[in-house]
């Protein structure tokens, strides 16, 4: 499967990842282009809803990007999202769905370095994985 | 010394010129007469953001490291030649250097004196400092911005390209002539208009000078150009608005406003007179001579309690300055350029906005786009990125930490030295070095930390997505990978100290498991732009894209039929182009995707289905149609109305042109011909070849009378049969949109008049988005009749600029999804005008608009931070960001390619 190339489906904190994003694209940080962003105005706007149907479209994996835990721009979006993502998590399990597929983060703005680093061992990590049967499944 | 660009003076046009070839890799210096920067208004002088367009512009400016500014400089002399422009530059340095103060303050706490400006602010010397209280003062600034000793410098410069940008001037004499400064209570417009306040609740209505009353006001439109200028439209719609401010804040005021020879084609003009009529606002016309102001203040025997008077526009002194260095022609003091392009006689020498002629903000925007593009052809050498530095691989090598922080974010005030995080840092680190500026003095730390074999970097300082990038490509030049290297940005989310303590710590662990990476970066935008309709404008965009190397498709509905010759020649040279493609006959079916990836089907008429894929659209079809010369075969005397004021305001530098080709034609077979039109429809620089045409008998001319008193066009038409004429013909371009099902499709919205709905704001337009990092756009574009009608010239100016936006954005590596960049807006329902977002919103994005006394929003500016919406009290003030159908719509077309 050397040749598969995950697709990922990002959504990326206005005030933390996306700016994580800007940094490693300025400071020249190689990281691999399979993710899709979406910039949201925070992971806590990011629906459940959003990651199932990204999965059901056709996304090897999703991936939320929020700030630290106290440093979110609206106070608590971010644990929200983290509730969310785990509502999400658990879903897939019990339907016995890889529930690897779905990755939250937190990236603040400074951490282009990291943004880049999670993003690359997603991609590999998904690559090891295989593409997504799950779009196949949910028809 | 050599540098790509040079560019004289500071206006919009020329900092947008200055951007654009900056971020391109080009060397540009940017040369200003004065000692600072001015951030006074260039463009309009009424209220609105100018200051802002000026302020954002000059920003964009500092932040392209590729751009130098210098202050307080003469130009002794300009050579041109055929491989380039030397030019001998005598610089006096300022007080303080601009370019490397940083506005720490610590100079005027020693004495220095500041004055602040809108952004920025000004410091210099007190006049009468000693010279060694002077070197005291230098002795404290820590980045050696203070000059001392001012001897002129003379530098030789040589540049591929000169840009001349002379500055926006208005005559002060003219002011003085009419009484400002010498009789009691004439005062400058702006300086009444600061009486009115319609700020939310907060209106109030100040007393004049001596605390009287103010019960009669008048506003004095004087005419510094005649013939008509752009700036005349504006300050008599800026006399309207102000009128309009002052009623709404004291009704019972009596108001009359003054006017000579306004430019009454334009319609939102039209709109405000109307509006200002209703409310009571008396509108005086006097005649070339007849307007006095006297004692008392009194307006033409009429006496007021306070008069106004608007700043006449005068071509800046700057052109003539230059010109006669390089022996340059100027009309009306304005630098001529080659028709269709803002390059003068001289090759290498440009001009753009006041330098060439009296523009809106946003055309002298467009003019820094364009002559960016045309500049290209003349830019010797090709910019290169620097190529990657082989440097060390320390993934297998025993991790050794070290840390550089700045003490200057570690702490706000510079006097009081924060241990506490210092020795937290030296005692997780293994290597740490501190510094009170770590931007000047990176470079030489990291090395210092590199010599005792740190292979893992850990640096502390403030607003990392300013300094991020340079910091990283100076260590990187150091010799230590970037991969390597963690950034933590300490000012502003590390507040407390405990906090900043566990960013190092974090950064620290996150540094540990760090490899060297080595994974490629992938293109995502289509490079390619899909161009719908023939006109000028976007035949020219088409053209210039083409030229740059990247594929053009354009689409036409009919076959490819010029109308007039320019179209010809631009379809001639696109079908030579191996890099465009035509479809003709055809109909779009279906537009789908998003900003750098559309896919638009076509359907064309043998039943053929294509495909077609860009990164970009630009919509700009037009119906030109020319007056047909057969039609008045029999007759003898020809009336030509050239403007219908009533029906179609907006087009009349088109129908000026189009007047003038077909006047010469009629006139070459014989016949007399007798023109009707608005006195102000004679304007810019058509005009001389009309006046030839006048004097030298060919044809007759009849004015129309003030819109005001009469309607023109039956006036016209009457006068036109009285004279002779046998039959009247009325020029004016037809604006009906064949391709409206495109335009609904692109979600471009139309007016009344045909025209796109574009423009929100008269003085702030999409013009004035940045060049620069991922644009967020949707990669749609309108040029040509359908933004609003022009003449040819314009049009190949309008599409170049329109080009020089595309190309911003296909050439780019990457482009978020669409619709991602949140913006705020109002519910006019709900919002009560309260100003309190305006005060609120720390980007200047919000402001009330004194016409409809609601909050609106400078897109351009807005952040999207929702600022306003926790500030607004009566929920009107609220995010736009995608909806849930929306965001489910975009993650199916991220994931369908």
């Amino acid at each position: 499967m050397s040749d598969f190339e995950p697709k990922i489906v990002g959504f990326f904190c206005n005030w933390c990842t996306s700016s994580a994003a800007d940094l490693a694209g300025t400071s020249r940080l190689q990281y691999p282009a399979n993710v899709r962003p979406i910039r949201v105005p925070c992971s806590g706007t990011v629906d459940p809803v959003y990651l199932l149907r990204a999965l059901r479209e056709g996304a090897d994996g999703v991936m939320v990007g929020g700030c630290h835990p106290g440093d979110c721009h609206y106070i608590t979006g971010n644990l929200k999202a983290r509730r969310r993502v785990k509502i999400v998590k658990t879903i897939l399990e019990s339907l016995r769905l890889p529930a690897d597929r779905v990755l939250l983060a937190w990236i603040s703005g400074s951490e282009g370095a990291k943004f880049q680093r999670v993003v690359t061992e997603f991609t590999n990590k998904l690559k090891e994985m295989g593409p997504s049967d799950l779009s196949k499944k949910w028809k | 010394m050599k540098k790509h660009v040079v560019i004289y003076g500071l206006n919009v046009g020329g900092m947008k010129a200055a951007i654009n070839l900056g971020m391109g890799g080009y060397e540009v210096l940017m040369l200003n007469r004065g000692n600072y920067i001015a951030h006074n208004p260039t463009q309009l002088l009424s209220y609105g953001p100018t200051n802002i367009t000026n302020g954002y512009l000059m920003k964009g400016v500092q932040m392209v490291p590729t751009v130098d500014i210098w202050h307080g400089v003469d130009i002794e002399e300009i050579k041109p030649s055929e491989n380039g422009v030397r030019i001998k530059v005598k610089r006096i340095p300022p007080d303080v250097e601009p370019s490397r103060c940083v506005e720490c303050g610590l100079c005027v706490k020693k004495g220095m004196k500041y004055t602040p400006r809108p952004i920025g602010g000004i410091y210099e010397f007190p006049p009468d400092m000693s010279e060694d209280k002077k070197k005291e003062i230098q002795s404290v600034c820590p980045f050696g911005a203070i000059n001392v000793k001012k001897e002129p410098e003379v530098t030789e410069v040589d540049a591929d390209v000169f840009i001349i940008a002379s500055e926006f001037s208005f005559d002060k004499g003219k002011l003085a002539e009419f009484g400002v400064g010498k009789i009691k209570n004439v005062w400058p417009v702006t300086k009444v208009h600061r009486l009115f306040f319609n700020v939310g609740e907060h209106k109030q209505f100040l007393k004049d000078g001596d605390g009287n009353d103010i019960r009669r006001l008048a506003l004095v439109n004087i005419d510094a150009l005649n013939g008509g200028t752009y700036f005349n439209y504006i300050s008599m719609l800026s006399l309207i608005r102000f009128a309009l401010t002052a009623k709404n804040v004291a009704p019972d005021v009596e108001i009359d406003i003054y006017y000579n020879l306004p430019n009454f084609y334009a319609k939102s003009l039209l709109k405000h007179i109307k509006e200002a009529k209703e409310k009571g606002i008396n509108f005086i016309k006097y005649n070339e001579g007849e307007l006095t102001i006297s004692d008392g203040p009194s307006v033409m025997g009429k006496e007021y309690h306070l008069v106004g008077v608007s700043y006449p526009e005068v071509a800046p002194n700057a052109n003539k300055y230059i010109a006669d260095k390089l022996g340059l022609k100027l009309e009306n003091g304005y630098i001529k350029t080659q028709p269709g392009t803002l390059e003068t006689d001289i090759k290498r020498v440009f001009v753009t906005a006041e330098a060439h002629e009296s523009k809106s903000n946003s055309d002298a925007i467009r003019d820094g786009d364009v002559v960016a593009l045309e500049a290209f052809a003349y830019l010797s050498e090709k910019p290169k990125l620097p190529p990657m530095p082989d440097l060390p691989n320390y993934d297998e090598a025993e991790p050794v930490y070290g840390a550089l922080l700045c003490k200057c974010a570690l702490n706000y005030q510079l006097d009081k030295d924060n241990e506490t995080v210092e020795e937290f840092a030296k005692r997780i680190f293994d290597h740490v070095e501190t510094s009170d500026f770590l931007c000047m003095d990176i470079q030489k730390k990291a090395k210092a930390l590199l010599e005792r074999g740190v292979n893992r970097l850990s640096i502390g300082a403030c607003t990392m997505s300013l300094r991020g990038g340079y910091l990283m490509q100076m260590v990187q030049a150091s010799g230590l990978d970037a991969s390597y290297v963690d950034l933590v940005q300490l000012k502003e989310w590390g507040k407390s100290e405990e906090v900043q303590k566990s960013m190092l710590k974090r950064s620290k662990a996150a540094l540990s498991h760090r490899k060297k990476s080595q994974i490629p970066v992938d293109a995502q935008v289509e490079k390619k732009a899909f161009i719908i309709g023939d006109s000028i404008a976007s035949l020219t965009a088409a053209l210039s894209i083409a030229r740059a190397g990247l594929p053009v498709t354009i689409f036409l509905k009919n076959s490819l039929s010029p109308v007039l010759p320019e179209q010809s020649l631009l379809a001639n040279k696109l079908k030579d182009m191996e890099n465009v493609k035509i479809l003709e006959n055809g109909r779009i079916t279906k537009i789908d995707g998003y900003g750098g990836h559309y896919t638009v089907t076509i359907e064309l008429s043998n039943e053929e289905v294509v495909e077609e894929k860009a990164g970009v659209i630009l919509f700009g079809p037009a119906n030109y149609a020319l007056p047909d010369s057969d039609s008045v075969k029999t007759f003898k005397h020809v009336g030509i109305i050239l403007v219908d004021l009533d029906k179609d305001t907006s087009s009349v530098r088109y129908s000026q042109d189009i007047a003038l080709r077909f006047v010469k034609e009629l006139a070459g077979q014989g016949k007399s011909v007798t023109v009707g039109a608005q006195i102000t429809a004679f304007r810019g620089r058509k005009i001389e070849e009309w006046l030839s045409l006048i004097n030298e008998k060919k044809i007759d001319i009849v004015f129309a009378p003030d819109p005001l008193e009469k309607d023109s066009t039956d006036y016209l038409e009457n006068e036109l049969k009285q004279r002779g004429a046998e039959v009247v013909l009325n020029i004016s371009m037809d604006l009906k949109n064949d391709y409206d099902d495109v335009s609904s499709m692109l979600e471009l919205r139309q007016n009344d008049d045909g025209t796109i709905y574009y423009i929100e704001d008269p003085y702030d337009d999409g013009n004035i988005k940045m060049v620069s990092g991922p644009m967020l756009t949707k990669g749609i574009f309108v040029t040509g009749p359908f933004r609003k009608p022009m003449s040819p010239d314009e049009e190949m100016l309008d599409g170049q600029s329109e080009a020089m936006k595309m190309l911003a954005v296909i050439a780019q590596p990457a482009i978020m999804a669409p619709g991602m960049r949140m913006i705020s807006y109002t519910n006019y329902r709900k919002c009560a005008g309260c100003a309190l977002c305006v005060e609120a919103c720390h980007y200047g994005a919000r402001y009330i608009d004194p016409e409809d006394n609601v909050a609106k929003v400078r897109e351009v500016l807005c952040e999207g931070c929702a600022a306003c919406v926790s500030a607004c009290p009566s929920g009107a003030a609220e995010v736009k960001m995608l909806e849930a159908k929306q965001m489910l719509q975009s993650i199916s077309t991220l994931l369908s390619h």
